[in-house]
């Protein structure tokens, strides 16, 4: 037996060339459904985690996956907005709490959360540094926000204005950074966090200035009326929030019909959240969804995919293998001259056979030990790869 | 298409998946209950209710309450509390620039709105098509109105009772003897302010609202302070309004500078105060500082000799 493995093993170091490509193929042929298997399977139960851990959304009328996304995922919303006050419905009907989210807006790629300090006790998202946000305009940035902002506390990002035509609203705050969270290795590790108000204070609809009653502003007034001043436009918003400052803040309108674009509906328990999804299951302006459901909707179609792609993978697969016997045939049958030598010196036919059985052995071997590696790797650093792929 | 775009969107997030979640642990349940209040009735009914409750009163060394301006670092140690006990009626006019958990607030007059009395003579602003606005709310001493400050520990007894559970029945039984005593309270003040409910009074700070409409005392604010000596003009506005609201009586928040009690004196007006209580009493506690107000105002509204 060692003699028919000396034999093979020569044999495929002599030709090792057509040895590699052999091992690189199979395991390659292996590997791609393998792999993408695996991955698909991680991202999923990733997703559906975070589904899992968020039992109802409150959302605009629309595609229920779009709000799943840009609630649980901070993908830019792209339905109309919500009015505050179906926060303050959810705490009225006493069911559950709700937690606005505000998704508008970006420092650069980093999507800026506006929330409540609830998320944070909710999603328990821990401090790597400094603390929560206090004071209005004050922000805490994801581990992977402050890595790709390239900031630390104590720094300060500025909101990215909507776009050249917003000549309106928005303006660039600059915010200082309280705090940065720990790792978590979900969404929350790219946001930017910061109060629901001060979210509000970078769409416009909240803004701080010189106190326009004061006699010596009489520069920035249009009109003074007798109980009432109407400021021009040299009177120019504050666009940084300071202790100094802050006082002067307030809002334009009332707050109740502000902007949120979900809300993340947390219920007292399991009957309460039913009973809440009753109350809403006749809304036409806004709808309660179940987050992991809207995920396994999705996911059981992306499985789909997944299925049809590895069934392909298994075809091919089945397809080179044939081609690999083919190979191997057209070896042998090369290596005629060969194998005439070994009978001749005394090689008996047994033997011959499990020389070249054992060459492919070892090649197939090495292609799938090859494939588990690879599958390995990808399972334990996926996210990583992808990270450096993207980079 | 749109559920093209989802799918593409979900693939690339699905992609980045894949991390260990890291859990924080959970506090402890055995430490002492915190709660933050905003001012001191606030922290007395607290601590009446719940005297196992470790009670922090923030804005306690800042003067007035109602005028407090939190740090960064307050509000730090204000979000680590089970529960924030707010006055209301626009009282805590720094809620609005500071981070706090909406499900700790105990907003504990969210149910007399029917009852606030709005602030009059503010001037409202506004930007070009925008339409008015104002920077104004309501008066806030609810508590001065002792029918409002039993409302309030009733709200209060309810929001600890469902935060402490185990506890409820101790809270519960603790609220009805409070509330009992400002019952007691209550009538004292209607029955002071009743014998001689027409005279008339002047209140040197505008704080007296609801103390002035539940009680239906005849009177007229200015806005002077106890510490300070009015200058001429607000002497002139006394003058110009004694002519019209004859008072022999005003209402002080502290007691007021000898210089002013003297002057005041010779314009034939007594002073007498009436401590409002929304910060901590040098002495005693705010049932016998209310007791003292009573015992205060039976000396405006004793029957004429």
């Amino acid at each position: 037996m060692k003699h028919v493995l000396y034999l093979a093993w020569k044999y495929l170091r002599f030709n090792r060339g057509k040895t590699l490509v052999l091992v690189g193929s199979i395991s390659l042929i292996l590997f791609l459904p393998a792999g993408l298997y695996v991955l698909v399977e991680q991202g999923g139960e990733t997703l559906t985690a975070r589904a899992q851990t968020t039992p109802l959304l409150l959302g605009p009328m629309g595609s229920a996956a779009d709000i799943m996304l840009s609630s649980l995922y901070f993908k830019e919303p792209t339905l109309t907005p919500l009015t505050f006050d179906q926060v303050n419905r959810i705490r009225d009907i006493g069911l559950a709490r709700g937690i606005p989210l505000h998704l508008r807006y970006t420092v650069e790629e980093q999507r800026i959360v506006g929330t409540t300090l609830d998320y944070f006790d909710f999603r328990q998202l821990g401090l790597a540094q400094g603390r929560k946000m206090s004071l209005l305009g004050e922000c805490v940035l994801g581990a992977e926000a402050a890595r790709a902002l390239n900031v630390s506390v104590g720094q300060a990002v500025i909101s990215t204005p909507a776009g050249a035509f917003d000549v309106a609203g928005t303006f660039p705050l600059k915010m200082p950074v309280v705090g940065i969270l720990q790792h978590k290795g979900d969404a929350d590790d790219q946001a930017v966090f910061v109060d629901l108000k001060t979210s509000w204070v970078i769409a416009g609809l909240a803004h701080g200035h010189m106190d326009v009653t004061r006699p010596d502003m009489e520069a920035g007034v249009l009109k003074r009326e007798e109980d009432n001043v109407v400021a021009n436009a040299s009177v120019l918003s504050y666009t940084e929030i300071t202790p100094d400052n802050v006082d002067s803040f307030h809002f334009h309108g009332d707050p109740d019909q502000f902007p949120v674009d979900a809300v993340i509906v947390v219920p007292q328990d399991r009957k309460s959240g039913i009973l809440l999804r009753g109350r809403y299951q006749k809304e036409t302006d806004v709808q309660m969804l179940v987050p992991l459901t809207v995920i396994q909707d999705l996911l059981d179609t992306v499985f789909v995919v997944r299925d049809y792609v590895v069934l392909a993978g298994v075809g091919v697969a089945g397809a080179a293998f044939v081609i690999m016997a083919l190979v191997f045939a057209l070896s042998i049958r090369l290596r005629q001259r060969e194998i005439e030598t070994i009978r001749k010196i005394g090689g008996a036919r047994q033997r011959l056979r499990a020389i070249l059985c054992t060459e492919i052995v070892i090649v197939v071997g090495a292609g799938i030990g090859l494939a588990a590696l690879f599958t390995g790797i990808v399972s334990r650093f996926g996210n990583l790869l992808l990270h450096i792929v993207e980079m | 298409m749109m559920r093209t775009g989802s799918l593409i969107v979900l693939y690339v997030v699905l992609l980045n998946g894949c991390a260990e979640q890291q859990e924080e642990g959970a506090a402890s349940s055995d430490r002492t209950p915190v709660v933050s209040v905003s001012n001191y009735p606030l922290q007395y009914f607290v601590e009446r209710l719940a005297p196992w409750i470790d009670v922090q009163f923030p804005a306690d060394a800042s003067g007035d309450p109602a005028y407090w301006r939190p740090t960064a670092e307050e509000i730090s140690r204000m979000q680590e509390a089970d529960l924030i006990i707010l006055n209301g009626a626009s009282y805590e006019s720094w809620l609005a620039n500071v981070s706090l958990s909406p499900a700790k607030l105990v907003d504990t007059s969210a149910d007399l709105t029917g009852r606030f009395i709005p602030l009059e003579g503010h001037t409202t602003h506004s930007h070009g098509l925008e339409g008015d606005h104002e920077h104004s709310g309501t008066a806030f001493t609810l508590w001065l109105d002792l029918t409002l400050a039993q409302a309030q520990v009733q709200a209060l007894s309810n929001a600890m009772a469902k935060k402490w559970p185990l506890r409820r029945a101790e809270i519960e039984q603790a609220a009805t003897a409070l509330i009992g005593e400002l019952e007691s309270l209550d009538s004292q003040l209607a029955a002071v302010v009743s014998e001689a409910a027409d005279r008339l009074v002047l209140f040197s700070h505008p704080v007296y609202q609801y103390l002035q409409k539940r009680y239906g005392m005849n009177g007229r604010s200015v806005h002077w302070e106890p510490d300070a000596m009015p200058d001429e003009a607000m002497w002139k506005e006394l003058t110009e309004l004694v002519a019209t609201h004859p008072a022999q009586w005003m209402i002080w928040e502290g007691q007021p500078l000898p210089e002013i009690v003297t002057k005041l004196a010779e314009m034939g007006i007594e002073s007498v105060v009436f401590d409002p209580c929304a910060g901590k009493p040098e002495e005693g506690d705010f049932m016998t500082a209310m007791k003292q107000n009573v015992a205060e105002l039976q000396k405006v509204y004793s029957p004429q000799p």
